[in-house]
């Protein structure tokens, strides 16, 4: 059995606390924010970059700075938006480096009706499609995967890391008042995809 | 329920249907909002797509995706261990430069160590050779000093019979209608070439 961080009183310590626990040389503190927050990394890099094996690679990635980075770390910041703001990082300079020029463009012309098939690879899991729900949330999930990269980072942080539109301000480096005016454009952009493809009752 | 792209100009404060349904307008703005979107048609019509739009997204957003992704047996401690060992990055300045000071002070004693055991093995052989290429570079000076001069006498000897000669005169003569032949075969061959390339 893994044995996991805990406070005396048996209640999970905060991020905070783990982060003074890995600053002070203890592996548990530093071990239990890896098991914390390695399945949303995985999973919100997975959903931007849209390769499972690359997704892996890049959580490393952020692990790695997460850790060389722990001593600059202002406990007066939630620690997920601060990491989360590296995966971000981490994943626009994989799509960068992989041919996709800028973030804003990208977003313009996803808004022109130019959707960036990013489907998810086929070796990665696949959500459970027998049931009717499941196979409402694949086609979402498609959908998803078809908004430009600067749309679907905002509906994937805000439905699925459930941020609040101040954290995906800091997360992103963009500005309250364009965040809330992309949010609304990134939805307007799913409802016509759904649309397109049959899916009316919403 | 048949749901269509909304077409035309738009009231331009339907973008705030997603703050106000997320709860991220401040309460002023909220009722201001809130009155507007019950005159507003489009406001209210935005409203209603992004309520049921939001309904889909929490039935598809719920933890099934993350829950199931299928993690690398051991990734906990893979990615903790390449994070500890990662040397691109000690964690401040401070540990850097005393890490820097360290490795400076040993590689200066490795080396003054390497040097004083390496001084019989390796510096007096190399002083031995030094000598030898050194007196074996002056002897092969020397003699191409001495070739060098020998040269010089002969070509000024040559040099004196040919121009102090009275045929001098026709030599170079001679010399330069040669060197006017060769010019001009040159230009026909030219021209020859250039003809056929053509």
């Amino acid at each position: 059995m893994i044995a996991h961080a805990v406070s005396p009183t048996n209640a999970p310590l905060a991020d905070t606390e783990l982060v003074l626990r890995a600053l002070a040389g203890r592996e548990d503190g530093f071990e239990e924010l890896v098991r914390r927050y390695q399945r949303p990394i995985v999973a919100y890099v997975y959903r931007m970059v849209g390769d499972y094996d690359s997704a892996l690679d890049l959580a490393q990635e952020v692990f790695i700075k997460v850790y060389n980075s722990l001593g600059r770390y202002r406990p007066e910041f939630k620690f997920s938006t601060w990491i989360y703001r590296i995966a971000h990082n981490a994943a626009i300079d994989h799509l960068r480096r992989q041919g996709a020029s800028r973030i804003e463009e990208m977003e313009v012309e996803g808004h022109e009706g130019t959707t960036f098939e990013k489907p998810l690879a086929s070796k990665a899991p696949t959500p459970e499609q027998e049931t009717e729900r499941g196979e409402r949330r694949a086609e979402i999930e498609e959908v998803v995967a078809q908004l430009s990269p600067a749309y679907r980072e905002l509906i994937v942080l805000r439905h699925s890391h459930d941020l609040s539109y101040d954290e995906i301000a800091e997360v992103t480096s963009l500005p309250l008042g364009t965040v809330k005016n992309r949010i609304f454009r990134a939805r307007e952009a799913m409802r016509e995809l759904l649309v397109a493809r049959g899916i009316t009752g919403m | 329920m048949a749901e269509v792209a909304r077409e035309g100009p738009q009231c331009p404060r339907t973008s705030m249907t997603a703050a106000y349904l997320d709860g991220e307008l401040d309460t002023a703005a909220c009722e201001e909002f809130d009155l507007h979107a019950r005159a507003c048609p489009d406001c209210s019509a935005a409203l209603l797509d992004q309520r049921r739009l939001l309904c889909l997204l929490d039935t598809a957003f719920d933890e099934t995706f993350e829950k199931g992704l299928k993690l690398p047996d051991g990734f906990t401690r893979q990615l903790k261990a390449r994070a500890q060992n990662d040397l691109s990055g000690v964690r401040d300045a401070r540990e850097r430069r005393r890490a820097l000071k360290i490795c400076a002070a040993l590689g200066a004693a490795a080396f003054a160590l390497l040097g004083f055991a390496a001084f019989d093995v390796v510096t007096r052989p190399a002083l031995r050779a030094l000598g030898a290429a050194s007196g074996v570079l002056g002897v092969a000076g020397r003699a191409s000093a001495e070739a060098g001069s020998g040269a010089t006498v002969v070509l000024r000897a040559v040099a004196g019979r040919i121009i102090s000669g009275a045929e001098s005169a026709s030599v170079f003569w001679v010399l330069l209608l040669a060197a006017g032949v060769v010019l001009l075969l040159r230009l026909v061959s030219g021209y020859h070439r250039a003809s056929a390339r053509d």
